[in-house]
């Protein structure tokens, strides 16, 4: 088992330095951004423990902690759920590893002890602050310190049981399914929702923690008690820290050997056994693109790790399309009050904006290059062009996000009553920025490609193409309303469809020229691979 | 067909082929032998177009490779070692994936696909999802996939790996009737008695350096091709 844990470990490390040592210059721009990142996510959680460190001054002191360890508890396990079932059951080793004299217990705890040291990353950057804030307010203390980091150890390791069990819960699920790739897809969007309005919520969500402090001290102590055995815990209780760690060991323990006693029988249901039903043969011809096209679409709906991490946006415009026609008077009340009257004026905008943001949760194109893996040698050895395999790919993103797209703009720009050569605008602004995110997807995709991945979350997940393609394309939507908004400024604030014209030609233009680089540079790129 | 001239392909300070010289004409089943990491599936490989020469040319029907890729490739195929290929496709989808790239009419491509299907003994496997495949079915799929447009030069290598005896037997009458048509074949192999009874010419490679190469006559003589090789490859036998 040793010997595993220093493989996945070596493996790690070698996969931070491939990503951050690939190009000279490119380590230090990458080092700043996760620097940048891990700044504005502590920043917030900083912030957050201020205002809940009221908390310190009333009966129930406890409850900063326990909510520490509540928070940084289901912060773990939405970070880690899908890691670990792609960890535990589908990695490409599997079959070599338990091929080999290794009892499974040996594999399940090498990736178990890896996932941990995962989950510990999630749980340290919620509880630390909260720790820390303490520590300013109140002074700093060793034996505090040294139950807190003990506690931390313990609420990883509960953390890690229950999203094992997840992940196993999960992988038997799916087997049952045959399309389960949508399955997943549908799931992970309700769990995205459910995570976006929670963060939306935050600040009421905060206010009504620290109004209800009572309420939810004694909901916590009935029905979470190993996070209010961490509060009193923290404040000294040695007894309810023995107990507390009883139990996290005990449920960690409880779990790996049921995780053990069925890694083999889970992987036999894994799918390789289970005979998949014969297809219908379809001889229709299509065009070398056309035939790129489709084998991209094949990709796309029939693997879950692409289809949840990259598709989920196709899903997130379909809910905000409905949310906003169900919510319509309500939104409509709600956003008049905060834009003080000029609320239809710069509704087009802020609804294109808003389908621009979407269009960064869907970078389709973004790791197509990269997924072709070891199939690279197929389209190299084949008489189509670099230039024609990224147009393919790019047809592809194309058919699939924009007319979704441009139909729930049609639907909002008609059911608010937006007018219609706004509507019109809205509609060509949304397709631009589609059309945008799958050109850039694919322009940093041939910057970053990456074709020895060990399974389909690297490309995914963990590549640079995809992180700048969201983040990009997050920064240009509230550039493109920004610009509409400042050309409606400049137009008098009269008429908001010019301003809307000059920015979608601009955009059009802008997105014409990144096309051209991406067919020209990006073409001999692919050719190169 | 296929003209190799001063072939060099290094890798940083490593010289992984150094100056080849080979040529393979119309009609012709060419053996490349030589023990791993010599440089067969290098040489394969920028045949195919899949590397870049550092020195020298590779020309297919007197077309550069590395000037004119796009119509190279129209007139030949390549069935690497180990044929990775799309496995959330079908053969079936596969095969017609191939098709349309090389844009094989549909009356064509559906006889070819049945008629190398039932040779080759896979016919009813291609509905599957090729993730359900063997290593030997892939194998056959691949080699369907190189057939399907009638290319007139196919590069293999190590065709014979994972076939079953029947696919294997059906591969090699192929193979001959391919060249009886004027094809060429060019093709790597680890499995001497059979690059022994179906190759017309052979090459010897040994640490990136061609050893021996001609007629298969030329090359073995008096003795065995095995002899040759361990004698060439200082392996007393």
């Amino acid at each position: 088992m040793k010997l595993l844990i220093g493989i996945r470990i070596k493996a790690f490390f070698a996969a931070i330095k491939k990503a951050f040592g690939a190009k000279k210059g490119m380590g230090a721009f990458l080092t700043v951004c996760m620097v940048f990142l891990f700044i504005t996510v502590e920043g917030m959680l900083f912030g957050a423990w201020n205002l809940l460190s009221t908390f310190l001054e009333m009966d129930f002191a406890w409850l900063y902690f326990a909510l520490a360890g509540l928070l940084a508890f289901a912060f773990g396990i939405f970070g880690t759920v899908f890691t670990t079932q792609a960890q535990m059951y589908q990695a490409k080793d599997n079959d070599l590893l338990l091929a080999m004299p290794l009892k499974p217990h040996a594999i399940v705890g090498s990736r178990v002890f890896v996932l941990y040291l995962l989950t510990m990353l999630f749980v340290a950057v919620v509880m630390l602050p909260a720790g820390l804030v303490y520590s300013f307010m109140c002074g700093f203390s060793g034996s505090f310190w040294l139950i807190y980091l003990f506690s931390m150890i313990f609420i990883g390791l509960l953390t890690q049981a229950v999203t094992c069990l997840l992940g196993w819960l999960l992988h038997f699920l799916l087997a049952g399914f045959r399309h389960k790739a949508i399955v997943a897809t549908v799931f992970m969007t309700a769990v995205m929702i459910l995570y976006f309005i929670g963060i939306n919520q935050i600040e009421n969500l905060m206010m009504l923690l620290v109004n209800n402090g009572g309420k939810i001290a004694s909901a916590i102590q009935s029905f979470a008690w190993p996070f209010y055995a961490l509060g009193v815990a923290c404040f000294g209780d040695w007894l309810q820290f023995v107990l507390l760690a009883l139990l996290c060991i005990g449920v960690f323990a409880v779990v790996t050997v049921i995780l053990n006693v069925t890694f083999v029988k889970a992987m036999l249901v894994g799918g390789k056994t289970k005979r998949a039903a014969k297809q219908k043969r379809d001889d229709k011809v299509r065009s070398a693109m056309g035939a790129v096209c489709r084998k991209e679409s094949k990709r796309f709906f029939t693997s879950t790790t692409y289809l949840v991490n990259i598709g989920m946006g196709l899903f997130m415009i379909v809910a905000f399309v409905g949310a906003g026609i169900m919510l319509k008077d309500k939104l409509l009340t709600v956003m008049d009050q905060m834009m003080e009257g000029k609320l239809m004026k710069m509704l087009p905008v802020l609804l294109t904006g808003t389908m621009g943001l979407l269009a960064s949760m869907t970078p389709i194109s973004a790791p197509s290059v990269s997924l072709e893996g070891k199939h690279i040698w197929i389209l190299r050895s084949m008489p189509i062009s670099g230039e024609d395999v990224l147009k393919a790919k790019l047809r592809f993103h194309c058919v699939a996000s924009v007319p979704v797209a441009c139909v729930g703009a049609l639907a909002l720009g008609i059911v608010y009553k937006i007018g219609l050569f706004e509507t019109v605008f809205m509609v060509i602004g949304t397709a631009i920025l589609f059309v945008l995110t799958g050109v850039l997807g694919l322009i940093f995709n041939m910057c970053f490609p990456r074709l020895d991945w060990p399974n389909e979350a690297a490309p995914c997940k963990q590549s640079m193409a995809v992180f700048f393609s969201i983040f990009g394309m997050m920064f240009i939507s509230a550039l493109y309303a920004g610009l509409c908004i400042g050309f409606m400024a400049l137009f008098g604030g009269a008429n908001s469809v010019w301003a809307f014209a000059v920015v979608n030609v601009l955009f059009a233009g802008v997105t014409y020229l990144f096309y051209l680089l991406m067919v020209k540079w990006g073409g001999k790129k692919f050719e190169e691979l | 067909m296929l003209k190799i001239e001063g072939f060099t392909k290094r890798y940083g300070e490593k010289v992984a082929v150094n100056n080849l010289n080979l040529h393979i004409a119309p009609g012709e089943i060419y053996g490349f032998i030589g023990h791993n990491g010599a440089g067969k599936t290098t040489t394969l490989k920028a045949c195919c177009g899949l590397l870049k020469a550092t020195e020298g040319t590779i020309l297919i029907n007197g077309k550069s490779i590395a000037e004119k890729p796009i119509a190279c490739k129209k007139e030949m195929a390549y069935i690497p070692d180990n044929p990775d290929l799309y496995d959330f496709l079908t053969g079936y989808d596969y095969l017609n994936f191939v098709a349309d790239v090389y844009a094989v009419p549909k009356k064509e491509r559906n006889e070819r696909i049945d008629t190398y299907g039932e040779m080759l003994g896979i016919t009813e496997a291609l509905a599957l999802p090729i993730s359900e495949y063997s290593h030997g079915m892939k194998q056959k799929v691949a080699i369907i996939s190189a057939l399907v447009h009638a290319p007139k030069l196919i590069l293999m290598d190590e065709p014979f790996v994972g076939l079953d005896p029947s696919a294997s037997h059906q591969l090699k009458q192929l193979m001959k009737k391919h060249c009886e048509e004027g094809g060429a074949i060019f093709f790597s192999t680890h499995v001497l008695e059979v690059a022994e009874k179906l190759c017309h010419k052979v090459a010897i490679i040994k640490g990136g350096n061609l050893v021996a190469s001609g007629t298969m006559d030329e090359v073995r003589g008096d003795s065995s091709l095995e002899e040759v090789f361990l004698e060439l490859e200082d392996v007393k036998a």
